[in-house]
């Protein structure tokens, strides 16, 4: 499913003394870290520790106040949300965010779109390479769909999807935009224990297609299992980052997470 | 657009009315016949077009008119209009309040160039298109980083400026507009195509031709990527733009489109009235094509059509209430949006949308509530 063609373990996302600030807040301290090809990379962090912030930086959403960030070797700078998804980088939503009046395989097609050129002119007089563009993301969102094991029919609205099923589609338009880095932002909140065991296959599955993955999350269980390394963050500033036992014996990680008081007795 | 909620996931859930039902199983059906059964399906819809301006059914529609004039203006132009601020309104969400300003550069582009350069009607309709558009984008270019009512503040702005411009410009001949306007050249001897002073008939065939033509290209942008681009952009801008939509373009888009359909029928409507002034561009005009789009079902075109219909016909119809039936039109739109809120055909896309109120509009997640882009820099494409 991937397009890129570093090899495993080399640099693929790099963030370098990123800043951000809003108004007197400073959201994200000088935190740096690297995603690497191949590699399942978990961000973890009590509440407000900033990591959404990194995410959304990541994809565009705000501008670093200071230091930078590059994808692949090309710094993404100035790049619009939408063109640094075309670069292969695709992200879910903390809270879901799919489009609810379109059904599952639009929603898949939107992602999909993610692969074509072709805008008005070529809808209008249905060019032929307009025809092959709309042909390929139909089949990356079909791909997509059933990579993700998505059960429900392709022309229900997304709206009427159990919980579930909203949370694979989110996935599954992600993946259709063909990425090499896919950002995923607490895919498992809201899951039972059953629905986590094949959320976590899923992951893992994803990662062996050859698509990195950046997984923000709570569930320490699925953490621990799934990752090759974690970042930790604490107030917007890294405290950690490692495999994930040396993360769990880290005593900087345990105050952040069990509090001073606790940690020292 | 809010900043709903919080950071609770929602659940998203549908209710369908039987109507809506029925709706979408009758499109089904029409996509699912065959290729010579559709083509079957297509002539019908033409020859009853062609029938529609007869005297009988005339006699019925409206009695206290002449109904082929009705025909063209208001019903033919009222649906030409709604279909290109569908684009707008419906498919991208976008609230345009000026949408008048597109019929008048229209007009005003086949008054100029027709009475002071002796061009002629088809020549104008490409410059007369071109021109809406154009100014369709210098209009969309700066304002459209706004959302919601700030931008219906502009493009409401937008409309009472162009129709000022042409109350003060010379060449545009002031309040008392532009007179002599040519027809259409007419095409051999057959009388529906000899485009003269009395018959509105041949007017209302040519506006027949350019609705279908906008019918055509907009279903092949519906169900294109942009098509699907401008629905995620209104159902949850931010997510759209994350997704891989480049939303300013294809807003842009949406705007220079609406105002080209806008433009055409204003070229057509100039080429018939043989005199135009800035009192045929109000923005009441504006506000009624919005009526149209609203009241037939936002994003989709049969409702769009069968409201223009509706909100041009009615008034007519009903003339012999004299002054009255301007009251009863807005109790009847008040009654309709209460029992109908999606419209009368509501968009299957939209159509869930009013029953639970869920869009975008939520916040991204994590620590900062607003979900807004860093709107200080601009496209580079």
């Amino acid at each position: 499913m991937s397009k890129g063609d570093l090899p495993l373990g080399a640099t693929l996302l790099s963030l370098n003394s990123v800043l951000v600030r809003f108004g007197g807040v400073v959201a994200v301290n000088q935190v740096s870290f690297e995603a690497k090809v191949g590699e399942i990379l978990a961000v973890i962090g009590p509440n407000g520790a900033g990591k959404t912030t990194v995410f959304n930086t990541v994809t565009g959403v705000y501008t670093p106040t200071e230091g930078d960030i590059s994808f692949a070797g090309r710094p993404l700078a100035g790049l619009k949300p939408h063109q640094i998804t075309r670069l292969g980088l695709a992200r879910t939503f903390q809270n879901i965010r799919l489009f609810p009046n379109m059904t599952v395989l639009e929603n898949a097609m939107i992602g999909g779109d993610a692969g074509s050129k072709s805008t008005v002119f070529g809808a209008m007089f249905k060019t032929p390479r307009q025809r092959r563009e709309e042909e390929a993301s139909r089949q990356s969102a079909l791909d997509a769909l059933s990579f993700v094991g998505m059960n429900a029919p392709l022309g229900r609205e997304a709206a009427g999807l159990s919980y579930g099923d909203q949370r694979r589609l989110e996935i599954a338009r992600a993946l259709a935009t063909k990425p090499q880095l896919i950002l995923l932002d607490e895919p498992a909140a809201g899951m039972n224990p059953a629905e986590k065991v094949d959320l976590q296959r899923l992951i893992l599955k994803i990662r062996d297609s050859g698509v990195s993955v950046i997984l923000i999350e709570h569930d320490m269980g699925l953490v621990m299992k799934i990752s090759d390394r974690i970042v930790v963050l604490d107030f917007g500033k890294k405290i950690a980052d490692g495999l994930p036992e040396e993360v769990r014996e880290n005593p900087a990680v345990i105050v952040a997470y069990l509090g001073a008081e606790d940690a020292a007795s | 657009m809010s900043m709903s909620t919080s950071g609770i996931t929602h659940r998203y859930r549908s209710a369908k009315a039987p109507i809506q039902k029925a709706n979408d199983n009758l499109r089904l059906r029409w996509r699912n016949l065959p290729f010579p059964l559709r083509v079957l399906g297509y002539v019908v819809l033409i020859a009853l077009a062609m029938l529609l301006p007869a005297q009988s059914i005339g006699n019925i529609m409206a009695p206290q008119s002449d109904w082929p004039t009705i025909l063209f203006y208001p019903i033919g132009s009222y649906i030409l209009l709604a279909l290109g601020l569908n684009v707008v309104v419906g498919l991208a969400g976008m609230l345009d309040l000026g949408y008048v300003a597109f019929f008048a550069i229209g007009g005003y582009t086949m008054a100029v160039l027709g009475v002071n350069y002796n061009w002629s009607f088809w020549e104008i309709l490409p410059v007369g298109i071109a021109a809406a558009a154009l100014s369709g984008v210098i209009l969309g270019a700066p304002t459209l980083r706004l959302r919601g009512d700030y931008l219906a503040i502009v493009t409401l702005g937008f409309g009472e400026i162009i129709q000022r411009v042409v109350n003060n410009l010379t060449v545009t001949g002031g309040p008392t507009g532009i007179s002599g306007i040519p027809h259409p050249p007419s095409v051999g001897t057959l009388s529906f195509l000899t485009y003269g002073v009395l018959d509105p008939r041949p007017y209302y065939y040519l506006e027949v031709v350019m609705i279908a033509l906008v019918l055509f290209f907009s279903i092949r942008l519906e169900n294109s990527r942009v098509g699907r681009g401008w629905v995620a952009l209104r159902e949850d801008e931010d997510a759209a733009e994350i997704m891989g939509v480049p939303t300013f373009t294809f807003k842009i888009w949406a705007f220079a489109i609406g105002a080209s359909v806008g433009g055409l029928s204003g070229v057509v409507y100039a080429a018939k009235v043989i005199a135009i002034t800035p009192e045929n561009y109000p923005l009441l005009l504006s506000v009624l094509i919005l009526v149209c789009v609203v009241l037939g079902g936002s994003g989709n075109r049969a409702g769009v059509i069968l409201g223009a219909f509706l909100v041009a016909w009615l008034p007519e119809r009903f003339r012999g209430l004299a002054n009255y039936r301007i009251l009863f039109f807005g109790a009847m739109l008040v009654i309709m949006m209460i029992f109908r809120p999606g419209g009368l055909l509501p968009a299957r896309r939209r159509a869930s949308e009013f029953a639970h109120g869920i869009g975008g509009g939520q916040p991204l997640g994590g620590e900062i509530q607003s979900g807004q882009f860093e709107d200080d820099e601009d496209e580079k494409e």
